[in-house]
């Protein structure tokens, strides 16, 4: 009998491992319980009418966003504000619009905790505020200058990273949502943040990516002149410009957005240092900003031909990018080659966070940033037009008309402000909507100009 | 609304804490009325002037340090040389193969040889003499010392049980809850007069354990589906026979030796039949259907299996046993493989690990049966990809998420979701993932009823364990204890399966967690295997006799 109490020592062993992976799992829920449930497999945080007893969503100035009140949400009292921040905020009748404030932060909305969890009775549930840097009047702003076309609107400021304005359209009004969204052309991709997950070909925005990689890896490239005779062959096929622009140099070829002048120096510079320069700004990979997913700008050359890969050099082609991705390549430029990670939550729970200022991957250096923001600032000057902007603001930017196949082009601009009194950088693009000298500056500058009338980086 | 949500939280807080107090008194009462450290008989040696002390009731004599009775200085004395034990009150010696051989009052001892006080008892030179065999009364803690009787434990349960429902109800709001569940309670204050009256137990504690848990089972059973319920009660009666047969089947500790072999061919043709006539279900052709009824017979061939697991003191160094006992896993193992039932194949190679070093205390054979398992499992990952699969997972189950990894992320996110205290029975999602009901059954209830609630519940799994280890020493004979030991580790070796399987810690393999999942055959053999812990505990066969002094039993 002896011999068999010492033997069970083995079934000992067992149990008390059993219970050491009881007590893992139990430290396990303390530590991650929340990072879990947020996960929006989760139909207990999804689920319609968890937000009824959830806190507040302010804006930068205290404008309410969405709230709740006697077991309802609600949201601003402007409709206009409410369609410019649906994507922002998001819509508490559907998970569909995954990057949200209301869905990312649906936990903290709520006041989770991990003792009572979703089983707190929704009476005793007391909610975080959660307070953003976006700008209503700028969202509304953005929002009715882009009117009912479809696109997205994004500034942050290059200096601190705060999003002062993210507007993605179609939107609808979470208060009075309309009934045929299914099937109807104008709501196409209405549940898109087309900020984060629209993909676009780039156009000639992307001919900063081309100017970069040459600026980094050819010594001279600033001493070349093309002379631009409208269309040239590159791999034994056309590649073409809108008009013939004569002896252009790399300045120039910005200004004037010479598409056989980057044409070549995609073609000269080689894939590898393409893809590489395209990889260091953002190209290939994901890029998150406070629970905010982007998808992934795409930039895969190796498989097409030498025309292709010409025409990838300018923005076309199979060359995909996300209006962040492009935002973010201006900040760049604007802020010495590293930009600046944006944020948009500014305070949960009454806690004001620090600025953050957080900085993403270099993307250049110094040098090439200063050759390209002086670039950008020509093209205002000399070819878009100082007018069109603010005066004070000194804008400098560059657009894009996107060809896309049976379709008017996409408009883009991008650009920012060297007034250190409003350092932001932007990104517009319009889908469909023609050309960026026309349809996106226009945009751009009336955002800029609200932008300006409230004093928004102070 | 709002006061209903109210009463439902009141009664999900609550609930754990009855669950708490009435299987906490349930193993406070056990330990307490245990048999005091008194000797049985005592062992005179004239020549020695030195008295021996009979702790057990089957001891090992020899010079062997691990014996029970140590014969120290006597190198005629084998290192383990004879067994006294006590079988039915009268006392017994039987000579184990020694080499001088067992002589009472100068007889030799061929067989089992029954023993009177004052025989003296030859082993090579040293002569014993049996002096003060306990055959009047022992003294055993009485009910109304051990806190609380079992009464009050099995309505305490039926209070626990009827929450539960209450609370299911609130959530699912059809009456039809209540049915299986209040036909369990009938069905366990049968049981309770049953065992009292007719199979006179003493005590109901270890029973009140597993009604408990089993009435858990049923009440969440019936949340999924209204007769699930039923069929869950139904396997806990049949469970009830079970357990009240074998114990009743194995008092005679000699009788069960010789079922050694009838068990045997018991498991092997069990599981054969899962092989020959098995229908597929989730992956693993282990169902077969008797008269519209699906059984899982791998299920009932544990129950089986336990017998071959448990030896007696004189045959547990035998090598040939052991033999024996390899032989038979094998062929299970094969059988199980072959229908890709690997969870359970698991569990029966627990349960023989466990085997294995309990009769040869060897660490050396555990590593070698473990290295040639490591062997076989790299075999099966080659041969049955869809395991692989599971070993791709394991510690990874976030980024399967969508495919291999979904049921345990889903398990953990529910888990999670449920916190400390649950969101009420039937009120859950991880219970529209598929088998959640028997596979995900612990983060089921984890979601449901709360973390707090269900490692209360699997802790009484483990505790069996530690009771059974307690009773090792004052068992009848090592065949009780060995049985315990063998059928406490397995079912703590299946809950961890189950559970760490469920949560991705270890690769998941779809077993069923003790009395609480869903499954009727799973429900039988649970109580099956129950048997085994309640028959190694000596007071199990104690008549309860009117006429006894209060407090005492007779043996």
């Amino acid at each position: 009998m002896n011999t068999i109490k010492k033997r069970s020592n083995i079934i000992l062993i067992l149990t008390i491992a059993f219970f050491a992976g009881l007590l893992y799992h139990t430290v396990n829920i303390f530590i991650n319980a929340e990072d879990w449930v947020i996960n929006l497999r989760n139909l207990h945080l999804t689920a319609a009418g968890n937000l009824d007893y959830a806190g507040t969503i302010y804006d930068r100035n205290g404008e309410v966003l969405a709230y709740s009140s006697g077991g309802e949400r609600f949201y601003n009292d402007d409709e206009s504000i409410r369609k410019a921040c649906l994507h922002v905020v998001g819509d508490d009748s559907t998970v569909n619009l995954y990057n949200s404030i209301q869905n990312i932060y649906r936990s903290e909305l709520i006041g989770y905790h991990f003792l009572f969890s979703f089983g707190m009775p929704k009476n005793l549930r007391k909610g975080n505020d959660i307070t953003l840097t976006i700008d209503a009047e700028l969202q509304k702003a953005a929002y009715e200058a882009l009117g009912d076309r479809k696109g997205a609107v994004f500034f942050y400021n290059y200096k601190t990273g705060e999003v002062v304005c993210m507007v993605s359209t179609p939107a609808y009004d979470p208060e009075n949502i309309p009934e045929n969204m299914k099937n109807n052309e104008e709501y196409d991709g209405v549940y898109i943040n087309r900020v984060c997950s629209g993909l676009y070909s780039p156009g000639s925005t992307f001919k900063l990516v081309t100017a970069a990689a040459g600026l980094e890896n050819i010594k001279d490239v600033e001493e070349v002149v093309y002379h631009c005779k409208g269309e040239d062959k590159i791999g034994g096929e056309d590649i073409t410009c809108e008009f013939a622009m004569g002896d252009v140099d790399i300045t120039g070829a910005i200004v004037y957005s010479c598409n056989c002048y980057f044409g070549h120096l995609a073609s000269e510079l080689g894939r590898f240092a393409m893809t590489r320069q395209a990889e260091k700004m953002g190209f290939n990979k994901n890029i998150t900003f406070d629970g905010f997913e982007s998808a992934k700008s795409i930039y895969d050359v190796f498989d097409i031909n030498e025309n292709e890969f010409a025409w990838s050099g300018v923005g076309q082609a199979n060359v995909l990018e996300t209006p962040l991705n492009v935002a973010m390549i201006s900040a760049a430029i604007a802020n010495g080659g590293t930009p600046v990670m944006p944020y948009i939550v500014s305070g949960i729970g009454g806690k004001d966070y620090e600025p953050r200022q957080t900085f993403g991957d270099n993307m250049m250096s110094p040098q090439t940033a200063d050759k390209i923001a002086g670039m950008m600032d020509s093209a205002v000057y000399l070819n878009y037009g100082k007018g069109r902007f603010s005066d004070t603001l000194d804008v400098c930017a560059k657009t894009g008309t996107a060809e896309v196949a049976d379709a008017e082009p996409h408009a883009w601009i991008t650009g920012f402000c060297k007034n250190e009194e409003c350092p932001l950088a932007f990104s517009v693009v319009i889908e469909n909507g023609g050309s960026g000298y026309g349809e996106a500056i226009p945009v751009a500058a009336a955002v800029l100009n609200t932008a300006e009338r409230l004093a928004i980086s102070n | 609304m709002e006061t209903v949500e109210m009463i439902a939280f009141a009664l999900r807080i609550a609930t754990p804490f009855l669950a708490l107090i009435t299987l906490g008194i349930c193993f406070i009462s056990m330990n307490r009325g245990k048999r005091e450290n008194k000797a049985l008989a005592l062992l005179y040696d004239e020549t020695a002037d030195k008295t021996y002390k009979v702790m057990f009731w089957e001891n090992l004599i020899g010079r062997n340090e691990n014996s029970d009775i140590v014969i120290e200085d006597d190198m005629t004395v084998s290192r383990a040389h004879a067994v006294l034990f006590n079988r039915d009150k009268e006392w017994y010696i039987s000579d184990i193969d020694s080499k001088a051989g067992v002589f009472v009052n100068g007889q030799k001892v061929i067989k089992n040889c029954p023993l009177q006080n004052g025989d003296k008892i030859s082993l090579g030179s040293s002569v014993l003499t049996l002096k003060d065999a306990a055959k009047g009364r022992i003294r055993i803690a009485p009910y109304d010392k051990r806190t609380f009787s079992g009464t009050m434990l099995v309505i305490m349960t039926a209070f626990y049980i009827l929450m539960l429902a209450v609370e299911a109800f609130i959530y699912i709001k059809e009456v039809e809850i209540f049915f299986p569940a209040v036909t369990f309670i009938a069905a366990m204050f049968a049981f309770y007069w049953v065992s009292c009256n007719i199979l006179k137990r003493p005590d109901f504690e270890l029973e009140t354990i597993a009604l408990l848990l089993s009435g858990t089972g049923v009440v969440i059973s019936t949340t999924f589906v209204t007769e699930w319920g039923f069929k869950q009660t139904v396997g806990a009666v049949i469970g009830m026979g079970i357990y009240s047969v074998i114990i009743w089947f194995i008092k005679v500790p000699d009788r069960s030796k010789y079922f050694r072999y009838i068990m045997a061919v018991a498991a092997i043709g069990l599981v054969a039949s899962a092989m020959l006539f098995g229908q597929e279900k989730n992956g693993a052709a282990n169902w077969i259907n008797i008269g519209g009824m699906s059984l899982q017979p791998a299920e009932l061939a544990k129950v089986a299996y336990i017998f071959i697991c448990a030896g007696t003191l004189d045959r547990i160094r035998k090598t040939r046993y052991v033999v024996e006992l390899f032989i038979v896993t094998m062929a299970i193992l094969y059988m199980l493989y072959d229908i890709s039932d690997i969870g359970m194949a698991l569990v029966f190679f627990g349960t023989f690990l466990i085997a294995i070093y309990m009769w040869s205390g060897s660490w050396k054979a555990v590593t070698v049966v473990m290295l040639i398992a490591v062997a076989a499992a790299a075999v099966i990952v080659i041969m049955k990809p869809y395991i692989a699969a599971r070993f791709k997972v394991w510690g990874n189950v976030w980024e399967y998420a969508s495919d291999e990894g979904y049921q345990q992320v889903n398990a953990l996110i529910c888990g999670a979701s449920g916190g400390f205290f649950g969101l009420g029975a039937g009120n859950g999602n991880l219970r529209y993932i598929p088998i959640s009901e028997s596979d995900l059954i612990f983060s089921t209830l984890s979601e449901e009823t709360g973390l707090f609630h269900i490692l209360i519940l699997v802790s009484a799994i483990g505790g069996l364990v530690i009771y059974a280890r307690s009773m090792t020493v004052k068992s009848r004979s090592v065949f009780y204890s060995m049985a315990a030991c063998s059928a406490s580790g397995l079912l703590v070796f299946q809950a961890a399966l189950h559970i760490f399987g469920g949560l991705g810690m270890i690769p998941m393999t779809g077993l069923t967690l003790p009395f609480l999942s869903y499954g009727g055959t799973s429900m039988m053999a649970c109580w099956g295997l129950l048997a085994f812990i309640k028959s190694a505990d000596e007071r199990t066969f104690y008549r309860m006799k009117p006429k006894a002094k209060r407090g005492e039993v007779l043996i």
